[in-house]
């Protein structure tokens, strides 16, 4: 079983004439990172609200196909268990943080399920220590750092044990080295936890090192998916920014020899100017 | 932060009056406040304002609450002579001047020490609606976020040649509606996220959500209690 | 010229900006580089009369921004910012160009004909009746181009124009900041971008807390061995560059493949 299927969807926004969404079919297995990458427009957002059940609830329009979490039809399942199964990271921190200070923002969701007091404070103080940010804890939110916010903002969606999280350009607003930290910090959580991801993301090369698999979408279809290297390997289009070395290997030897950059530069040194390292 | 902002926004700090129970606080600030408007004689008028200084000073908040006196003053000066031209002698005068700067005052004084759990807590309980305490703690918390929003959407239009700094009220007003649609986009977009937001973190999910914090009573708030009370007592006889 | 003399500003606590002295001179191609809150967005609205200094000052081709009416700077330095919505609130695309140019005092025919040739330049013409906020992320991103190009102003300051943007948004940036450089004018760039501005290798100033740490082009900055001391990630290319111990850095991946395959050289 996979923690996420997606069967035959399509979706056309009510009024609008083209489909969104166009017959989209994915699993991804349990524990497994997933970037999904495609041009501004392509359907990534929709997909995304399709896959935490925000579609149909809050857009209307004509939907067709099914999508299961953990087995369970999303259309059908509880808040409550949609809430344990997927947590979904907004772009912008500044439209998902609601509290004033660090800790109450990231007790929320569990204060919503009615939790006891003491479980909260208790899931609250583990996660902000995992994530390495427990200092900033009774810190008011509107004194962070944009990638403070942003771990804030992961802590408290990650304090529900989702099994599936979904993090929506979770690195747009950030300077390299926050959102590198970011990723790192949030790649090492997830592999511990065996949490599923799936990361919507333009800066491919950010997450490029940590995900397992890759899916490109066009004009709302999936055009592939499979393992991140071999799918960068193939990809011929402009769409995607493909990380530099990716590029630069497949000019230069035809193939992806190396997935991660720090394995690619180790390969090298002076005498591969010519030919392969 | 301007100093004005900083006159009014909560900002914790490590003294007394943050360790009180948030009712205690609370009610003190409304007292304080009726006081304000009630209180005419000048005696009685300067005795809260020192009272008020003392109270802020050994709460170590003077400077945050001296916006509030500072941005008071220009009014207060228009009410001084105000008063005399009307005929008021010059008492009369500078107690209603000082009324106005303790009202402002005593609002900065409840705004800057009650926070805005506290309020969530005490809507709650006093409203049992956890809809409308959300609805306050949210509103406190995006009013900068929307200062910040027209702030930039300014700069953005000053850009493409909007005079902000016109005499003319007719065209500043004219400028000002550049300002309005993209704020109403951004704040619509903003709401809808957030909307999602909180569907997706099980707003509503528990007819009985938790509150984290509990906020019990001490000697501390005792002891402010019997403090008001003597003051108010001791006024009686000003 | 837009040169910076002293400059300092502050939003209330501490300085933003903290004694800045520069030049950027016509044909320039200029990037400040640092991370979020270090200070490079607000030198960019000192230079675009947006803001203006508490102490020093900028002087656009010797006009201090201090006293001069600030539509004589707004027709010499045109600003693109990094959120569109933040600007769009005509009723059509076209109206949405000419808003600018007629706030300039350009007649309404005139205003008319120059939104037109700025459309066409950005493949917009098609929406010019269309709602501004009934278009694309990436269409909106171009209208903001489209808009700021249809006065012709001599500088054109870019923040952040790379956030949120796919390879073909990028792709025609990058020959708009060709053409542009081509054609006389200078542009500035803010942004913590290395990957996108390393093929320029644009004279650079690395902005933190609010002063300039370093100055000098894109190329050296990373052929220094403590530019981690300025907290900026090496661009790809120059890491690969380097390790391989190429006399000068490829500024494209075309380049450098082609010095990996032993056809090219560098």
């Amino acid at each position: 079983m996979h923690v996420l299927e997606v069967k035959n969807l399509s979706f056309t926004y009510r009024g609008e004439p083209k489909k969104a969404l166009d017959n989209v079919s994915l699993n991804l297995p349990y524990g497994k990172v997933m970037i999904l990458a495609g041009p501004s427009g392509c359907g990534k957002t929709t997909l995304l609200r399709a896959i935490t059940g925000l579609i149909p609830k809050f857009y209307e329009g004509e939907y067709k196909g099914e999508v299961l979490i953990d087995g369970k039809n999303v259309l059908s399942i509880t808040q409550r268990d949609l809430v344990q199964s997927i947590g979904y990271v907004f772009q912008n921190p500044e439209n998902q943080l609601v509290s004033y200070i660090v800790e109450r923002e990231v007790a929320f969701g569990l204060e919503n399920m009615g939790f006891d007091k003491d479980y909260i404070i208790n899931k609250t103080e583990n996660i902000l220590k995992e994530l390495g940010i427990y200092e900033l804890r009774n810190r008011p939110l509107r004194t962070l750092s944009d990638g403070q916010k942003q771990l804030v903002a992961i802590a408290g969606i990650l304090v529900m044990e989702p099994k599936l999280l979904i993090l929506d350009e979770p690195t747009s607003t950030l300077d390299p080295a926050a959102a590198k930290k970011v990723a790192s910090t949030v790649d090492q959580i997830i592999r511990n936890k065996g949490i599923s991801a799936i990361i919507v993301e333009h800066r491919i090369d950010i997450f490029s090192d940590f995900a397992d698999f890759m899916a490109v979408m066009e004009a709302g279809k999936i055009t592939d998916f499979g393992d991140i290297k071999e799918v960068l390997e193939r990809y011929s289009g402009d769409d995607l920014r493909v990380p530099a070395f990716i590029d630069v290997q497949k000019k230069a030897y035809g193939r992806v020899i190396a997935r991660k950059f720090e394995d690619y530069l180790s390969l090298l040194n002076a005498s591969s100017k010519r030919g392969k390292p | 932060m301007s100093a004005v902002s900083r006159a009014f926004a909560y900002e914790m700090k490590n003294s007394w009056l943050y360790k009180l129970n948030p009712y205690v606080k609370t009610a003190a600030g409304i007292i304080l406040i009726i006081a304000s408007i009630v209180f005419f004689s000048l005696q009685r008028v300067l005795a809260l304002f020192v009272f008020m200084i003392i109270m802020s000073a050994s709460a170590r908040k003077l400077k945050m609450n001296f916006g509030s006196i500072s941005i008071s003053i220009p009014f207060a000066v228009i009410i001084f002579i105000g008063e005399v031209l009307l005929g008021r002698n010059l008492q009369t005068g500078i107690a209603y001047a000082f009324r106005f700067i303790n009202l402002v005052f005593s609002s900065s004084i409840i705004f800057t020490s009650v926070s805005p759990d506290e309020i969530d807590y005490m809507v709650r309980k006093v409203l049992r609606s956890r809809d409308f305490s959300f609805l306050i703690s949210t509103t406190y918390k995006f009013v900068p976020v929307l200062a910040s929003d027209i702030a930039q959407i300014i700069e953005v239009q000053k850009a493409r040649g909007v005079d902000f700094e016109t005499k003319n009220p007719f065209k500043l007003l004219k400028n000002y509606y550049t300002i309005l649609v993209p704020l109403f986009v951004v704040s619509i977009v903003r709401s809808q996220q957030l909307a999602e937001a909180l569907e997706l973190r099980g707003y509503g999910a528990s007819q009985k959500p938790t509150f984290i914090y509990e906020y019990g009573y001490s000697v501390l708030d005792l002891s402010f209690i019997i403090l008001i009370l003597a003051f108010l007592f001791l006024m009686a006889f000003l | 010229m837009i040169r910076l003399e002293d400059v300092y500003y502050t939003y209330g606590t501490g300085y933003a900006v903290e004694g800045i002295s520069l030049e950027i001179n016509e044909g320039q191609l200029v990037a400040f580089v640092g991370h979020n809150g270090s200070g490079k967005t607000t030198i960019a609205k000192l230079m675009a009369g947006i803001i203006k200094p508490v102490k020093g000052s900028v002087f656009i081709d010797e006009m201090d921004t201090k006293n001069t009416k600030h539509s004589n700077i707004v027709r010499k330095v045109g600003m693109v910012f990094q959120n569109p919505d933040y600007q769009l609130f005509e009723s059509t695309v076209l109206e949405e160009v000419m808003f600018a140019l007629k706030n300039m005092g350009y007649e309404k025919e005139k205003a008319k004909e120059m939104a037109i040739k700025s459309l066409e330049m950005f493949g917009l013409s098609g929406y010019a009746q269309r709602p501004p906020l009934s278009l694309s992320g990436g269409e909106k991103k171009r209208l903001t181009f489209a808009i700021v190009y249809a006065w012709d102003p001599k500088y054109i300051i870019f923040d952040e124009p790379t956030v949120g943007q796919d390879r073909k948004n990028l792709q025609n940036l990058s020959v708009m900041i060709n053409e542009l450089i081509k054609s006389g004018k200078s542009v500035i760039i803010t942004s913590h971008d290395m990957e996108f501005l390393w093929q320029f290798n644009p004279l650079t100033y690395v902005i933190e807390k609010g002063k300039v740490v370093w100055s000098g082009y894109m190329k050296e900055l990373f052929s220094q061995t403590d530019f981690s001391m300025y907290n900026l990630t090496e661009p790809q290319l120059s890491a690969i560059s380097r390790k391989l111990e190429l006399k000068q850095p490829a500024l494209t991946a075309e380049e450098l493949s082609e010095v990996i395959k032993g056809v090219g050289s560098i």
